[in-house]
This record gives structure tokens, C-alpha cells and sequence, in this order.
């Protein structure tokens, strides 16, 4: 005999979310058209400390919206409450009555209502209507008065739909939206790779080769490096201290004692962030050694050789008044040592030149020589 | 602020079909549920309306179903029109022993798509059933 779980608590392999993240789950601020039978079985978030939060998955809800038939009606006199059955469970709402303000009355022409005045009657009007019977739809605030769950509602109204369109529509959209939002637990890593709480100051992959990028430029800016070999790398503290920062993809291999971390770790790390410098235009490949790569606004030979093409082309009747980008990147490729020459890294060469003086940019990705 | 009781709420109303076997053995416990059928009798004096399926099914043994209306309250209907109601069912079987509470006018829905709109959500909660159940370690 199979015993089955509440499909509302919290399952294991869902990570309860700590209450100052809630704010990133959407369905915190939005009103969760779960079923009654399941806004019923909430229970109260573990990690919070506001009442009326609750949990389903390891999503914290506190506002719901709900379609059903009214079974029980009841009047009082600041609100109605209503027991509304959507096929799945019964549920109690409180309804409140709108407010009259005073204030909002105007001076109008002696015996003519004003329109304000016409709208709070037909609001009215419309409230008294609800019977038992009649199809509503109810969005408000999940609350627990005498140990029983409610729905304080902020919004509320009869459905009127002569297709009854919305009703069959609204089945149907609301079982699409469990098995694609609901039913799906929240994840805790954020896109930044650093973990909550337990696990702080591990990273992922993605993260450490962003940092070993930044240092490798940092470094080779510093010391005045040219050209560098992937391996050459390795040999320098800094970014080597940056390569060894724990990473959760290699983690588990230090469940044995290790201290170190792996091999693999500090290959890829170095690997992705030359990845991020070529993608960046910082750096480029050499044609004659192929593991050689240079950094763009260093090499001497880039530099002087785009200047001499540029003054040679600025010559020509055509490219008086300034020579295209495109003009001049597929000349300098023509160069062999610069084939592999990226856009990216063609545009930083001609920044940098701008900014040292030696070429100036016009309209329409133009660029001149300073003679 | 007031709720209603526990003991007052009245119990959920399941959404079924007219051809389903009401009194069957899977809803024996069942004390509210909600149908829809189209109107094709009615007698004003014994208060009382046969209600049909609104799909033909074949080879279906349950086409009809006999409600009490006294509990509503205006009463209209016309013959021929689609109606859902959500009745009381009383066990053992008995002459219009489905007693309606609610009464509302269907007409216009697209039952083919409202069907669908149920079938999806028996499925629905059949498949987290099945992912749920969790066998006894007694």
C-alpha cells in the first residue's frame, strides 16, 4: 500500500529560499491561480518570519487568484463573505465593501447625481448581486483567522461571459501554468556562480576564467607584456592564485583530503579566459607560432603598420575625407602576421590610437591619420 | 473580521459527467458534485427536471439523471438548454434523490472544449499521484 505526499510541502532536493531572496521568485509578487485544494494544504514558509507567507514547492506565496461557483453567501456590514468551490476544494473569501468617501461627492446641479455618485451605486449594485450560484473570480491575500485559511480579497467580481469563454479557458491555463511555473522549484545559485550562505566564496566556472581574463590584462598592462604562450601563464602568482579559487564544477574531487585543486581546474580556468580576451578583441593569435598571442594596443607592428595604411589610403581621391573600417580591416589582414586579426581587436587598436592621438574619427566609422 | 466554520463550509462539489456511474463504488463518499446536462424534462409540480448528457456516448449506460429543484429559487429554465447545477447525493438510490443547490444557464459553452478542460485536469492530477505515491517502509 503506497502512502502519497503532499504535493504542497517542501520536497527534498527543493532548497528552502532565505526570506531576503523571495523578492526574486515571481510568483511572490504575483497573485498564484493554484487550485483551492492546494491553497488549503500550504503550508507556512520554514525560513520566514512574516505570517502569511506560504510554501508550495519551495515558492513562497502570498497572494492567489481563484475562479469557482459561490455556495454560501453571507452579509455583514463592512464585507461579504463568500464560500467559493472550484471543483477541487471550498474555500472562504472576505469581500469587502467599498468605502464611502464623502469627499468625493460634488456640488453638482440640483437634482442630478453626479457621475461619481452614479458609479459608487452601480459598484454597489453590482456587489449585491453576487448569489449563490454565480460564477466569480476572487484575487486577494492568503490569510489564517481561527486556525482556517482565507482569502482576504483586495479584487472581486462576477464573471460575465455568455461563450463562458474565460471559464474553459481558465481550466486549461491554469493546468498549463503548474506544470510549466509552479511545479518547478525555485533554483538558489545565482548567475554570479557564488552560492548562499553555507557554501559562500565558491564559484563557478563561468565566474573564475571572468577574473583570470581581467588579471591576465592587468598583469600583462603592468609588467608591459607583447605577446604571452598559454602555458607562460601558469607561471605567474597572481593569476595563478586566481586559477585556484574553489570551484563548484571541481569541488567534489576534494571530498578526498586534497588541498590543491585539481589540474583540469586551472587549465580550463586559463583556457576560458583567453576565450573572453580573444571574444573581447584584447588580444589576438599569431599565423606563424600558434600558440603566440598578442595583445592588441601593445604590438608595436600593428600599430605602425595601420598607420602607414591609413596615410596611404587617406591619399586617394576616394578616401579623402576619411577611410572605412571595414577598408582598412581587410588591408591589414592581407598582412600575414595579422590574419587572425579580429573586428573586436581591430576595434580596440583604433581606440587606443585615438586616445594616443595619432587618428581621429569621422562620421560614418571614418577614420584619418593625424599627420 | 468572521469566517465560516469548519462545520459550515459545504464539502467540495467534484466536477463529473451525467454518463459517469454516480453512485459507484469510487464515489461512494462523494456528498456534492457538479454536472452538466441539457434540459429535456421538467414538471413544475413535483419540482423535479431530467437532465441529459449533453455528448452522445455510445454504449453508455447512464444517459440521464433525475434533480430535485426545489431549493431553487427563482426557477427558470427552458427545455433544450444546457444547465450546470451542483447537486446533494443522497445514498441509497432513490426517485430524485440528486437535491440541486446551484442552478446556472450553460448555453453557448463549447462543451467539446470544456471536456478537454476537465480531461486535462484528471490527468493532471492523476500523473502527481503517481509522482507522489511513496511506498510504506512498515
Amino acid at each position: 500500500m503506497c502512502a502519497v505526499k503532499d504535493p504542497t510541502s517542501l520536497e527534498s532536493g527543493c532548497t528552502i529560499i532565505p526570506e531576503n531572496r523571495w523578492k526574486k521568485d515571481p510568483l511572490f509578487s504575483c497573485c498564484c491561480n493554484l487550485f483551492i485544494k492546494d491553497i488549503l494544504d500550504l503550508r507556512p514558509y520554514p525560513s520566514g518570519s512574516q505570517e502569511c507567507v506560504f510554501v508550495y514547492k519551495n515558492h513562497p506565496i502570498r497572494w492567489v487568484t481563484t475562479m469557482g461557483i459561490i455556495v454560501k453567501a453571507e452579509e455583514k456590514a463592512k464585507f461579504h463573505i463568500y464560500a467559493v468551490d472550484d471543483g477541487t476544494g471550498v474555500i472562504s473569501c472576505v469581500c469587502w465593501k467599498p468605502k464611502e468617501d464623502f469627499n468625493l461627492r460634488s456640488n453638482g446641479e440640483d437634482g442630478a447625481q453626479s457621475l461619481i455618485e452614479r458609479m459608487e451605486n452601480w459598484h454597489l449594485e453590482q456587489l449585491s448581486c453576487l448569489e449563490i450560484g454565480d460564477l466569480v473570480n476572487i484575487r486577494g491575500k492568503l490569510i489564517i483567522y481561527r486556525e482556517m485559511k482565507q482569502i482576504s480579497a483586495f479584487s472581486y467580481g462576477k464573471v460575465v461571459d455568455p461563450s463562458h469563454t474565460l471559464e474553459v479557458r481558465g481550466m486549461q491555463d491554469q493546468v498549463l501554468r503548474y506544470t510549466s511555473v509552479y511545479d518547478n522549484p525555485l533554483k538558489s545559485t545565482e548567475h554570479s556562480g557564488i552560492k548562499d550562505q553555507g557554501t559562500e566564496g565558491i564559484k563557478s566556472m563561468e565566474g573564475i576564467s571572468q577574473e583570470v581574463a581581467e588579471k591576465i590584462l592587468l598583469v600583462s598592462t603592468r609588467e608591459k607584456y607583447q605577446n604571452f604562450h598559454l602555458y607562460e601563464l601558469e607561471t605567474v602568482p597572481d593569476i595563478y592564485k586566481v586559477c585556484c579559487q574553489p570551484c563548484e564544477e571541481f569541488i567534489n574531487g576534494k571530498e578526498n583530503g586534497e588541498k590543491s585543486p585539481p589540474s583540469e581546474q586551472i587549465a580550463l580556468a586559463l583556457k576560458n579566459g583567453v576565450k573572453h580576451l580573444l571574444e573581447k578583441g584584447h588580444i589576438f593569435k599569431s599565423k606563424r607560432d600558434r600558440g603566440l598571442l598578442h595583445l592588441t594596443t601593445a604590438n608595436k607592428d600593428l600599430r605602425d603598420v595601420t598607420c602607414r595604411i591609413l596615410r596611404a589610403e587617406c591619399r586617394k581621391q576616394e578616401y579623402i575625407n576619411g577611410c572605412q573600417f571595414q577598408h582598412l580591416y581587410n588591408n591589414i589582414k592581407t598582412r600575414t602576421d595579422f590574419q587572425y586579426l579580429t573586428h573586436s581587436a581591430m576595434r580596440n587598436l583604433l581606440n587606443s590610437l585615438e586616445e594616443q592621438g595619432l587618428v581621429i574619427s569621422c562620421n560614418n566609422y571614418q577614420f584619418l591619420p593625424v599627420r | 473580521m468572521s469566517s465560516f466554520s469548519s462545520t459550515n463550509i459545504p464539502p467540495v462539489a467534484e466536477i463529473c459527467h451525467i454518463h459517469e456511474d454516480i453512485f459507484s463504488q469510487e464515489r461512494k463518499h462523494t456528498k456534492r458534485i457538479r454536472i452538466i446536462g441539457r434540459l429535456q424534462e421538467k414538471d413544475i409540480n413535483r419540482h423535479t427536471v431530467v437532465l441529459t448528457s449533453p455528448v452522445t456516448q455510445p454504449n453508455v449506460k447512464h444517459s440521464s439523471v433525475k434533480v430535485c429543484v426545489k431549493l431553487i429559487y427563482p426557477f427558470e429554465a427552458r427545455l433544450g438548454s444546457l444547465y450546470e447545477t451542483i447537486v446533494e447525493v443522497l445514498q441509497p438510490e432513490e426517485d430524485g434523490n440528486l437535491h440541486a443547490h446551484t442552478w446556472r444557464c450553460m448555453d453557448g459553452l463549447d462543451i467539446i472544449m470544456y471536456y478537454k478542460g476537465i480531461q486535462m485536469r484528471r490527468e493532471y492530477f492523476s500523473q502527481r499521484n503517481i509522482n507522489q505515491a511513496v511506498p510504506d517502509t512498515g
